[in-house]
């Protein structure tokens, strides 16, 4: 709006100041009608010829700097296809769509115009679209807190590295007590599309686990990986090779866990899908979620399984603020070739963000009070009923009523695989409580009274209260 | 002191008690874990193994034969078990016995486990020739085992079969990388000792060393005249038959050591497997 006229000077009179500021509404209102007649007549105007032949003449892309022009090609290509000015419109926003979430531009403008061109044909039109390039260098800090820890990171960034929407991420976290990670990653979209990318990454990652199983491990691993969007919902797919060391036995751990000190070389092709269907990550009130993963190792290295895991939650609204959801999880991890699956392939099981009640990986096999040995397959499953709280009903807090319980097993070599299943559904541990849940914008805090109703003599049981920070609950 | 009654009087509070009463009665239902206590009958030490020669038991590391030997001249029981993977050890290095307490005993504390245990079927000596038996171990643990770390990571020659017995079973590229690391530590203990690697010398060296060895030893059975063995019997018959086991060994061995090592080989090891 041109504000020229506007009286600058205040001591001047405040009729003249009203005069204007009347005339300069009116003037406004009109200039809006004649817009929304203009946009009218256009809309028409484009509705009605949307079906008359039209072509795309040239294609200019101004204000790019270092993006290359077979990222551009691959980009446009439909609309270049399109031959009525109704798909021309449509392919060449979806084109601008595109570019937007490749995140390398600032702003995409589009213009169609007639081509100026004194050898066009009739109906040709020319594109422009004017663009500016973002930065390439960024970083990004950050915090995350989950699963008993918290941790600190930073991400140094090249954004448009090749020209071609590629990125390379430098990643660093270092955390209180779960692990220290250092990650490079080279992504690239693929034919410039930003629901298809292919990666390749290069990391090094040390867990400590001593506080459930007494020893650290340190992988050093390389992947490769397609991450793409179907109708189905996110997949990806990876073959990765890592090296895992496990080492730093504690003095008293169990004597299976010394024994699975060691290197070992997994090579193996993943696919994950996740549909997320939720209006929440955190604190869902509808919606649901399934993710598949399934993992085949044993390509080279002295790692065979195959390992299938499902998780699903369903949450539906009840009304007044009530939220019911109810979660099903299980997983199976079959080792061929070997005797036994190694520690760094199996479940673990419990925990605040797990099965409530029990202790971070407190549930399934053990030798002794001490460490857990993880397992080969399990099953957990949980009901929750969220209720509103008075007076809080505006913040984000509800109250929490559930149940939930799980069961995680070896698998046996010698035995038939049905027998070791059939042991899982005969010992579930199971708990419930009553707490309260804070969803804040970072994390969900949560506060339980826990009650473990059934249990394995050798669950490490949270009886009373226990506290979950972190953003997956199940 | 007033922190300490402060915490009775939270701790002694009935609401706190009769909620510690409550939770007292869950879980509610108990199963029994299928998995059962794994204990050890006897002591266990891991090792590297198998030996150099098929159908040895004893390992084909010296360190492992020596823990192997000492533990076998004290009659304890115990089993070996071929870990191959240093990684278990909390020293990082093989051997490492665990004994049925659990507890996990390396270097020293063996040493000591055994003659604090079994001292009986130890030899007994005086205090010169407890001195002597420091010197001679020092001896072994320098001249002997340079030639030895040379011959197994420095001899191109060698290269293949200590590849095969110390790094074989892993997966590649595993193998080569452990390979390195291992040769890069061995080279690394060497130059701690020796500023510069001669081979001419280091090899010297370890004759010289067992030639005292051979004229200390004589024609008794055990050092010292001692009619049982002592630890020094441990380290020098560790060497003596390692060094005569590497297919390629490098140093001269006098012919009473090797009788004598061959006695300690049939009478303790082989008897007792």
């Amino acid at each position: 709006m041109d504000n020229d006229e506007f009286p600058l000077r205040a001591h001047e009179s405040d009729e003249k100041a009203e005069e204007f500021m009347n005339t300069n509404l009116e003037a406004k209102a009109k200039k809006y009608k004649e817009y929304e007649e203009a946009a009218i007549k256009l809309n028409n105007l484009v509705f009605d010829t949307k079906d008359c032949p039209f072509y795309v003449h040239s294609f200019r892309i101004h204000g790019t700097q270092k993006t290359r022009q077979s990222l551009f090609e691959s980009v446009v290509y439909s609309a270049l296809q399109a031959r009525t000015l109704g798909s021309i419109i449509d392919e060449v926003h979806l084109a601008a769509d595109k570019l937007n979430r490749l995140d390398i531009f600032k702003h995409i403008d589009v213009f169609l115009d007639k081509s100026s061109d004194p050898l066009a044909q009739p109906g040709a039109i020319d594109v422009i679209l004017s663009t500016e390039e973002k930065s390439r260098f960024w970083i990004k800090t950050g915090t995350e807190i989950g699963n008993d820890a918290g941790s600190a990171n930073i991400s140094l960034n090249i954004r448009n590295v090749f020209g071609g929407a590629e990125t390379l991420e430098t990643y660093m976290s270092a955390g209180t007590q779960t692990s220290y990670v250092f990650e490079f990653c080279l992504a690239k979209p693929i034919n410039g599309n930003p629901d298809s990318k292919v990666d390749i990454s290069a990391y090094r990652l040390t867990k400590n686990n001593q506080s459930f199983s007494s020893h650290d491990e340190i992988l050093h691993g390389i992947a490769l990986r397609w991450r793409v969007l179907s109708k189905l919902g996110f997949h990806e797919l990876t073959y990765g090779t890592s090296w895992r060391q496990i080492c730093n036995i504690a003095k008293d751990a169990t004597l299976s866990i010394r024994e699975s000190a060691g290197h070992s070389l997994k090579s193996s092709v993943a696919h994950t899908l996740v549909r997320d269907m939720r209006d929440d990550i955190m604190l869902p009130s509808r919606g649901y979620y399934i993710k598949l993963f399934q993992e085949l190792a044993g390509f080279n290295g002295d790692v065979f399984f195959v390992k299938n895991e499902f998780e699903s939650q369903i949450n539906f609204p009840l009304g007044k603020g009530f939220i019911f959801s109810a979660s099903l999880r299980n997983g199976l991890l079959f080792p061929f070739k070997t005797q036994q699956s190694k520690i760094s392939d199996r479940f673990f099981l419990g925990g605040a963000q797990s099965v409530r009640g029990f202790k971070l990986n407190g549930m399934g096999p053990r030798e002794d009070k001490k460490d857990s040995l993880g397992g080969d397959a399990y099953v957990a499953a949980g009901v929750s009923l969220f209720t509103p709280l008075p007076k809080l009903s505006r913040h984000p807090v509800k109250g929490h009523f559930f149940v939930n319980g799980g069961s995680l097993m070896q698998i046996n070599p010698s035995q038939r695989l049905a027998v070791s299943l059939n042991n899982l559904a005969k010992m579930p541990s199971v708990s419930a409580g009553v707490g309260v849940v804070y969803r804040s914008s970072i994390l969900r805090l949560e506060v339980n009274f826990c009650l473990p109703l059934i249990a394995t003599n050798t669950d490490k049981l949270k009886k009373g209260l226990q506290l979950g920070l972190g953003f997956n609950f199940w | 002191m007033s922190n300490q009654t402060w915490r009775n009087t939270i701790n002694n509070n009935p609401i706190q008690q009769s909620i510690r009463q409550f939770l007292a009665k869950f879980p509610l239902k108990t199963h029994r874990s299928p998995y059962g206590v794994r204990e050890l009958d006897d002591p266990r030490l891991y090792i590297w193994g198998p030996g150099w020669k098929s159908g040895q038991e004893t390992s084909f590391d010296q360190e492992c034969v020596k823990w192997q030997t000492f533990l076998k001249f004290s009659k304890s029981d115990f089993e070996t078990k071929r870990s191959n993977e240093p990684l278990m050890s909390p020293s990082g290095k093989l051997p490492f016995l665990i004994l049925t307490t659990g507890d996990v005993l390396v270097d020293d504390s063996i040493e000591k486990h055994v003659t604090d245990m079994y001292s009986d079927n130890l030899g007994r000596i005086n205090e010169q020739q407890e001195a002597d038996s420091q010197s001679f171990i020092a001896l072994a643990d320098t001249k002997l085992r340079n030639a030895l770390l040379y011959n197994l990571w420095c001899e191109p020659a060698n290269e293949s079969i200590t590849y095969k017995k110390y790094v074989g079973h892993y997966a590649k590229p595993l193998d080569k990388l452990l390979f390195q690391k291992y040769k890069k530590l061995a080279v690394k203990e060497l130059l701690t000792r020796k500023p510069v690697l001669n081979k001419e010398e280091i090899y010297q060296e370890a004759d010289e060393a067992l030639i005292a060895i051979s004229n200390a030893l004589g024609d008794s059975k055990y050092f010292f005249g001692s009619s049982l063995p002592t630890f020094v019997d441990a380290v020098v018959f560790s060497y003596i038959h390692v060094i005569l086991n590497i297919p390629l060994n490098e140093v001269q061995v006098q012919s009473n050591l090797i009788k004598y090592s061959e006695k300690i080989y049939n009478e303790y090891i082989l008897s007792g497997f």
